[in-house]
């Protein structure tokens, strides 16, 4: 099975190659066979490293410690749920899950391009596979999942215990996928510049497959963040680790791009601007790559200590100097077919949206590369921490998330002060009495203050929308407030679908600000039958249970909780030593609830049969997991096609 | 097996690849990027859906009926220059069809005869 893997990996280049080479040279001399065959090589290529990825993973089930990569990430001990994760928990199977997850997109991209773009198609192919080929050729000579081992040990060195968690089996998938995903809206973009298309054409599937990339990515980073939550053990969710940091710039260069690009499909204006953001987004993508496997930081995401960096910083400069230098060269042909006419207007809206989004995106970059830089500069690694973040891009996404409010309030092209006003005045005035409330409960710190009634004025601006979107059609058609609700929804999919996406930002505001400025952390070692007060609750240390299996140590605590004087629960938390790794992973015990989360992690146990807990109280965090769903349902109604009746029958 | 699947892939791959050069050749319209089809219905489509919009914000209440009319009539104005456009594109287009079919009939028909033809004029 390690052949037919190899095997089909070099075929996967020569295919790809030929398909990026004939689709070129297919358009430029007008040969239409060529063309066709190049078009099938691309779907030739699912099959093919279908095949390679099939193969890697009926390695990793027959325990195959022949092959490296196979003893390097599994065991005898490895439950088989594991194996998927297996697959892509190092270097060399991330690699090919990327390469395989390209193929599909790619081959999903050119048979479902609308006809606008097929002229130009031909680029845009040949965009794909020269990615494709980088991550194949990469593989093959520098990282490659096949390669044998001398000698056969008897066991593998097993699996990282961080990755034995539910979270892992969608969260590196999502992100990986997202950030490699980025490519087709790249490619659809410059391709159309390559084959003069300057106009819109590109807009429709590029806003399509951003919507989908983005998606992605926000359920990877959500995943990501209840993974530390949960596993890591220090009851944090997000570090702004440099990692992490890659993986959310190219979000939120995405999240800019996906608003300005409804500017050029309704307007025909921003076309320069979302060739630049789209560019952006793919350099920020390459550098999260890069970061994930050059390993100049250390993280606990990065592929450990990996020769790949300057190979694939080396990329990171291609893509980003290549697509900008294919923007310059044909600059003069992409005006935008109309001017700005208004401040006000959702025009401008949209695009200080894309300058605030700018503006958290540059902040994180300069935070996450300053110690690289320091260390080049002065010899000395001066990292950034969490507060650096927090000070600055904390105000940065207040006003983004006003914005968020405000901005789907104000008309296209041109706005009124005197209607604005009043479209504003009850959100204004909710949040303005949140902020009272919650000022006269003794809340005297100012960003939670103006957080909770940011949140208040956006959720009451959403509602009134639907209010008045439901009456009017009401009045018009005389429908019921459930079918006029419904209608509404399906008559205008991308704005009502954001609306819930926005909704679902609210919901992660409300978890953050809980959780950041409102918990309540105590750590503490405590003997057999001890207690400790937290809050308003009480935990007494019941005692621990050890278990030992082929592969780790798992040491069961339990605790017994009481709430107000009165008994709450028992609950049980969990750590895991795995001697071969000289790691412990945890399992926290979490009583979640809209309110807040109790959460119970062991840190150590203790010769003399005490144990370190840490206790934690986290209000409202409840809310930002439960975001990760409405995300995804707000962004499938903005993705769902319009009918063509459907947009003639009210116009 | 390994060798046995490698060789059949390989060669399934090798099929599909080579197939199109051996079609019947036909007069493709590669297409120009000046000339796509569908362009002026994908801008109508967006006209209408920024009347709809417009008429849902004004029903709303937010924008003024002055604001509205003008806007309307605007976006009226647009649709129709669009709709010619379309008009026009869609005789030219039938033009081009039925062109091709002339063509394809000429080359199954020089086919059957096996007689050497001039090649069709390029269009």
């Amino acid at each position: 099975m390690g052949e037919l893997g190899a095997t089909t990996l070099w075929m996967a280049i020569c295919l790809a190659t030929y398909s990026g080479v004939g689709s070129v040279v297919g358009k430029i001399f007008g040969i239409y066979a060529l063309l066709e065959s190049s078009r099938k090589s691309v779907y030739l290529l699912v099959l093919v490293l279908g095949v390679c990825t099939a193969s890697l993973v009926g390695l990793f089930i027959s325990r195959d410690f022949s092959i490296a990569y196979v003893a390097g990430h599994s065991n005898l001990a490895m439950d088989h749920i594991y194996t998927w994760v297996a697959f892509y928990a190092g270097n060399e199977g991330s690699l090919l899950y990327i390469a395989f997850v390209l193929s599909v997109m790619a081959a999903l991209a050119v048979r479902l391009a609308p006809s606008r773009v097929r002229p130009t198609l031909p680029f845009s192919t040949a965009i794909m596979m020269v990615v494709l080929v980088f991550f194949l050729v990469v593989m093959a000579f520098m990282a490659n999942p096949f390669a044998k081992l001398p000698i056969t040990p008897p066991d593998g060195e097993g699996i990282n215990p961080l990755l034995t968690h539910f979270g892992m089996f969608f969260h590196p998938p999502a992100l990986m996928a997202g950030l490699i995903g980025i490519t087709i809206p790249t490619a659809f973009a410059i391709g159309g510049i390559l084959g003069k298309q300057t106009r819109d054409e590109w807009v429709e599937i590029g806003r399509i497959w951003g919507l989908v990339i983005w998606l992605l990515l926000a359920s990877g980073l959500l995943l990501g963040s209840w993974w530390a939550y949960t596993i890591l053990g220090w009851g944090g969710f997000w570090f702004w680790d440099p990692v992490e940091n890659a993986a959310f710039m190219p979000w939120l260069v995405l999240t800019a791009f996906i608003h300005s690009i409804m500017v050029q499909r309704r307007r025909g204006m921003f076309r320069m601007w979302n060739i630049v953001m789209i560019n952006i987004a793919f350099s920020l993508a390459l550098y999260g790559m890069f970061m994930n496997r050059g390993g100049p930081v250390p993280s606990v995401h990065s592929f450990g200590a990996s020769s790949l960096g300057w190979v694939f910083l080396l990329f990171l400069a291609f893509g980003t100097v290549v697509p900008f230098a294919i923007f310059f060269w044909r600059f003069n042909l992409l005006r935008s077919a109309r001017a700005l006419e208004s401040m006000l207007s959702r025009e401008s809206a949209f695009l200080m949206n894309n300058l605030l989004l700018l503006g958290i995106a540059f902040v994180t970059l300069w935070g996450t590369v300053y110690p690289l830089i320091s260390k080049l500069i002065t010899a000395q690694e001066i990292t950034i921490a969490r507060p650096f973040y927090d000070q600055v891009n904390g105000p940065i996404m207040l006003a983004l998330i006003m914005l968020m409010g405000i901005g789907p309030l104000i008309p296209w092209r041109q706005a009124s002060a005197s209607t604005l006003c009043k479209s504003l005045m009850w959100p204004g005035i909710v949040g303005f009495i949140i902020i009272i409330i919650l000022a006269l409960m003794g809340i005297t710190k100012l960003y939670p203050l103006i957080g909770y009634g940011i949140a208040g004025m956006v959720t009451t601006g959403i509602i009134i929308e639907w209010i008045n979107g439901c009456r009017s059609r009401r009045s018009a058609f005389r429908e019921s407030y459930p079918v006029a609700f419904a209608r509404l929804l399906m008559a205008n999919r991308p704005r009502y679908g954001g609306y819930i996406v926005h909704l679902a930002v609210v919901m992660v505001l409300l978890g953050v600000l809980g959780a950041s400025f409102f918990n309540i952390q105590k750590d503490v070692v405590l003997a057999q039958g001890e207690s400790v007060d937290v809050s308003n609750y009480a935990v007494k240390y019941v005692g621990t249970n050890v278990i030992s299996r082929s592969d780790r140590v798992s040491y069961l605590t339990d605790v017994e909780v009481s709430r107000d004087g009165q008994f709450f629960k028992n609950m049980t938390s969990r750590r895991d030593f795995y001697p071969s790794f000289n790691m412990a992973s945890t399992r926290a015990a979490i009583h979640s609830t809209p309110v807040e989360d109790f959460y119970i992690v062991p840190s150590e146990n203790m010769a003399d049969g005490s144990v370190g807990i840490r206790i934690l109280v986290n209000p409202m965090i409840w809310w930002m997991w439960v975001a990760g769903p409405v995300f995804v349902v707000g962004t499938i109604i903005a993705l769902w096609p319009d009918r063509r009746r459907d947009i003639v029958k009210t116009a | 097996m390994a060798v046995f699947l490698s060789v059949l892939l390989g060669l399934f791959c090798i099929g599909v690849v080579v197939y199109p050069f051996f079609k019947d050749r036909y007069f493709q319209n590669l297409g120009d990027a000046s000339t796509v089809p569908g362009d002026s219905a994908s801008e109508l489509d967006n006209i209408l859906r920024s009347i709809r919009a417009l008429q849902s914000e004004y029903g709303m209440g937010n924008i003024s009926e002055e604001a509205f009319t003008r806007e309307l009539d605007q976006y009226r104005n647009d649709a129709a220059t669009c709709i010619q456009h379309m008009e026009s594109g869609r005789f030219s287009e039938l033009e081009t069809d039925v062109e091709n079919e002339i063509a394809i009939a000429r080359l199954r028909l020089q086919k059957s005869e096996d007689k050497p033809m001039s090649e069709p004029e390029s269009f």
